[in-house]
């Protein structure tokens, strides 16, 4: 029961982080109407900017500047989106993602070189205790950041000005234009959303589930792209949910892995894609995505 | 952006492409005699990964369903040859069947268009964006698989690939088949044969995709709506796509495991089937030759890289050939989308288009506009 | 008015809801055989609605739809299209770099029985069925005036031959019944009376039945067997051209949505 308990709570907390990226997918394909796979790279850039100026200026102005990059890099991305040919499609722009993500990933992996690298998290690998059940503090603080996170990205979005006229750019550009929503504005808005969001959760990435910064980062978070696809694309709420479902079952999946181990060591990382495609056999569009009822 | 096929770029009439297939033909029938192993293997790798993308285009250029899980399908087709025609020898490493080479071949096809069949109902039922989402799903089940099954697949050290062999005749042959003055091995043959399949898989589809089912695909890319209306069976078009690709991505798995000699989980990661989408987007989507001249263009990049690294700077100092290949590809797909998003060929036509209408402009110059615009 | 010959359509107490909206309000209809039968209303009365109802795009939260004697209420839109019925669209649909040739031929993949080995290898039967299909296209691009735009792109041609390709399109079909969602909207008074008696010669030397929704009273008026008028959903009035210029009724509804212009006088 204990070994359930704190592999739940560290479900959770990688739930609450994948949330984090899965939420931010999300936004971008509400702006955008793109996949952005350049997701995952922009996660590593984060880290790999805290894991290269820790030592220089310390943890927490590494990633103040380590968002900078971030934010600024996921722009740049949404700025040339913009200026791509619009009218060609969603698949050509997400293709151009992926472009961009070979890019990116070469680039830093280029920069890393092998092995793990420290990113210098204050908290070390200490443990804490909650009763009778273990959990790192970097899971701990990780939920907790991210939940605050995600808490004022939530009231953000539906309460302040940029969220309403996201909502209603995403939901009818053309009127929300009229309106005098500056639909480029909100998009650039989104995307740098997006880019805070990926960083965040690459700092807590590096904590765990293995601790230390190596390019295989980027693959972990490929996994809260079925998040948000779980969640249906549309929705914001159905990434959190998508979030920590994955976060769990993958958790709980690699804990319990002597147990589940006819179906091969490791399976735990297949879980968020087999989870996927269960959904999506049973809701093509996700479980809280909306219908498209084209005009014809 | 997408390209129908339409004339040819190179010769409008009929009597011109005769002659520049027979010249092609030519070529492929005599470059052997003259070429070294490095040049036969390239050759060779090529036709394999233009097989495949010509699959992946099928799927994402002509149906316009973006799929990632090309790596699971090559995967799938190359293993099942391994397994099928192994040794059966469980003692000399990962166990076989031991059938006939081309019986394998053939098995390791049909095995990756039902696996393609198995996955259908997931990929019939998507809009073209989720489905790339929901093939990630198969090319990490692949990588998975390779690595739980060590007794077929060899496990992450991956496991060796027997040589093909037609009707009893092995390709590769000890001591070697001399032709002409010219030895015959392992790669000589390799290149007939990898031509060969190319040339039917390439005229094949190429038919399909100038007849109905690419009119079908395409306006289910265009306009899904519309398709339905018109009395297309949407789903089960999405799904012959899908079958189709996986199927020629059986047979190109196969090819890729005869050039390389072994197969190994590394081969087959979500970096491959990017690969492959690199191809149909910088040669041109929807179209045979644009598959052929993408993956002309990103199978020969790191290997000529690599072969004239003294030749060329920062290659080997700073950057391994694979990465700058990577930058090269990864630029060229983002230039590509932003300037000529048909493609190499695509922007091929383009002009060759413009080029025949200044001719004729040129020859009635009295007429006024000529046609309407 | 009891409908005097086979039904080509039967709409049964249909309702759609999109939400708590309901777009289509308990209409019931019949296009009979061999007519040409008109759905007017004012905008947002819901007749590409109903539309979209037979084609099979939308399903009704009620009611029954029945094509040809066949029930279709349930059915995807190619089974309602293999069953005979053809569509034209209001925002054109062609894919605008196609040509026209390639447009039209988009029409017969119904009809078209050669397999995929049989199209793959190019075998003899399916080289001469694509042949056919062809001419065919032909003939049909003859009858609506097309043969000098066949070879270009949908995309280039102006606004009207759009329309004429869409069609065209769908009269390669070889449907049984048409459907026609505003063939006049966008056209000039030369470019309407041609769609007139296009519709009409379809009438006549095919024997197809028409049903089409139309905001040119003139056009409607003058080559409709029968008119159905809707408005907020609900069907007000179905009956001759006469009939329902006469019924008061249908001028409130045009009068209240301040449409002067179509009431009354063709």
């Amino acid at each position: 029961m204990i070994r359930f308990l704190s592999l739940l709570l560290a479900g959770l907390s990688l739930g609450t982080v994948y949330a984090l990226v899965a939420m931010g997918f999300v936004i971008i394909y509400k702006a955008s109407e793109v996949l952005n796979f350049a997701h995952g790279s922009l996660l590593l850039l984060g880290a790999f900017v805290v894991a290269r100026l820790h030592e220089a200026i310390g943890f927490p102005a590494a990633v103040a500047v380590a968002f900078a990059v971030s934010g600024l890099g996921a722009v740049l991305i949404g700025r040339g989106g913009l200026g791509l040919t619009r009218q060609a499609g969603p698949i050509p722009l997400t293709i151009a993602t992926i472009g961009v993500d070979v890019l990116l990933l070469t680039g830093l992996t280029d920069q890393l070189g092998p092995g793990i690298h420290s990113v210098g998290h204050p908290w070390g690998a200490s443990v804490a205790r909650l009763g009778q059940v273990g959990i790192t503090v970097n899971r701990l603080i990780a939920i907790a950041a991210s939940v605050l996170i995600i808490a004022t990205f939530l009231l953000a979005f539906r309460y302040s000005r940029w969220g309403v006229q996201m909502r209603a750019a995403a939901e009818d550009p053309e009127a929300a234009a009229l309106m005098g929503v500056r639909l480029s504005r909100v998009t650039i808005g989104a995307w740098l959303v997006a880019g805070l969001l990926a960083c965040a959760a690459g700092v807590f990435l590096t904590g765990a589930p293995t601790p230390g910064l190596s390019p295989t980062l980027a693959t972990v978070a490929l996994a809260a792209f079925p998040a948000a696809i779980i969640g249906g694309l549309t929705s914001i709420h159905g990434a959190l949910v998508g979030g920590l479902a994955i976060g769990v079952a993958e958790t709980l999946a690699t804990g319990y892995q002597d147990q589940i181990l006819f179906l091969g060591r490791g399976f735990g990382s297949v879980v968020p894609y087999v989870l996927l495609v269960a959904v999506l056999l049973w809701r093509p569009e996700g479980l809280f995505g909306e219908r498209r009822l084209s005009r014809v | 952006m997408w390209s129908a096929p339409a004339a040819s770029v190179w010769s409008s009439t009929r009597g011109g492409r005769l002659a520049l297939a027979a010249l092609g033909l030519v070529l492929v029938i005599a470059l052997p005699f003259y070429l070294d192993q490095f040049w036969l293997r390239l050759g060779f790798a090529i036709c394999g990964a233009a097989i495949g993308a010509i699959g992946l285009n099928i799927l994402t250029g002509a149906t316009g369903q973006l799929s990632l899980a090309h790596a699971f399908f090559l995967a799938l087709g190359a293993v099942s040859y391994s397994y099928f025609a192994g040794a059966p020898d469980p003692t000399r490493g990962p166990a076989g069947l031991g059938l006939p080479p081309a019986v394998a071949m053939v098995l390791a096809i049909a095995l990756a268009t039902l696996a393609g069949l198995a996955f259908s109902p997931v990929s019939s039922r998507l809009s073209g964006l989720y489905l790339g989402i929901a093939s990630l799903s198969l090319v990490f089940l692949g990588q998975h698989l390779l690595a739980t099954f060590p007794s077929i697949t060899g496990g992450f050290e991956g496991r060796s690939t027997p040589d093909m062999s037609l009707l009893g005749f092995s390709f590769n042959q000890q001591p070697p088949v001399v032709v002409m003055g010219v030895p015959f091995g392992r790669f000589e043959f390799l290149w007939y044969f990898g031509f060969a399949c190319l040339i039917l898989c390439g005229w094949t589809v190429s038919n399909l995709l100038r007849a109905y089912p690419g009119r079908a695909m395409r306006l289910i890319r265009d306009r899904e709506v519309s398709a339905g209306v018109v009395g297309v069976n949407v789903r089960q078009w999405k799904r012959y796509a899908f079958l189709l690709s996986s199927g020629l991505a059986g047979l190109s798995g196969v090819l890729f495991a005869l050039l390389i000699g072994s197969i190994a989980p590394v081969s087959f990661t979500l970096e491959v089937s990017i690969q492959y989408l690199v191809m149909i987007v910088i040669g041109g989507m929807g179209s045979v030759s644009g598959a052929v001249v993408g993956a002309t263009f990103v199978t020969s990049l790191p290997l000529l890289l690599q072969r004239y690294a003294d030749v060329l700077p920062a290659i080997g100092s700073s950057v391994s050939p694979a990465n700058m290949a990577r930058y090269i590809y990864g630029v060229a797909l983002v230039a590509v989308l932003a300037l000529e998003p048909s493609g190499l060929v695509g922007g091929a036509r383009r002009l060759a288009g413009h080029l025949r209408a200044k001719r004729i402009r040129r020859r009635e110059p009295a007429s006024g506009s000529v046609g309407k615009r | 008015m009891p409908p005097t010959g086979p039904i080509a359509l039967e709409v049964e107490s249909v309702t759609v809801r999109f939400g708590a909206l309901a777009a289509l309000s308990d209409v019931s209809l019949g296009v009979e055989s061999g007519t040409i039968h008109a759905i007017v209303g004012p905008n947002g009365a819901g007749k590409s609605t109903l539309f979209n109802v037979v084609s099979g795009l939308f399903r009704p939260s009620q009611g029954r739809v029945s094509v040809l004697g066949t029930e279709v209420t349930a059915a995807p839109p190619h089974l309602v299209a293999a069953l005979g019925v053809a569509r034209s669209f209001q925002n054109v649909s062609a894919a605008g770099t196609d040509t026209v040739f390639e447009n039209l031929m988009l029409g017969r993949h119904r009809l078209i029985r050669s397999g995929l080995v049989a199209t793959g290898l190019r075998l003899a039967r399916a080289r001469r069925e694509e042949q056919a299909h062809a001419a065919r296209v032909r003939e049909i691009a003859e009858f609506m005036d097309l043969t000098a735009h066949l070879d270009k792109p949908v995309g280039s041609l102006p606004y009207g031959d759009q329309k004429r390709v869409d069609l065209a399109r769908a009269i390669c079909m070889e449907p049984s019944l048409l459907l026609l969602d505003e063939p006049a909207a966008g056209l000039d008074a030369a470019e309407t009376a041609a769609i007139a008696d296009i519709v009409v010669s379809l009438r006549e030397t095919l024997d197809i039945t028409v049903a089409l929704i139309e905001h040119d009273m003139g056009m409607v008026m003058s080559i409709s067997d029968h008119v159905s008028v809707l408005d907020f959903g609900r069907l007000i009035r179905t009956g001759t051209p006469a009939q329902v210029q006469a019924d008061p009724a249908v001028a409130d509804a045009y009068l209240r949505v301040g449409n002067t212009k179509a009431v009354l006088q063709p």
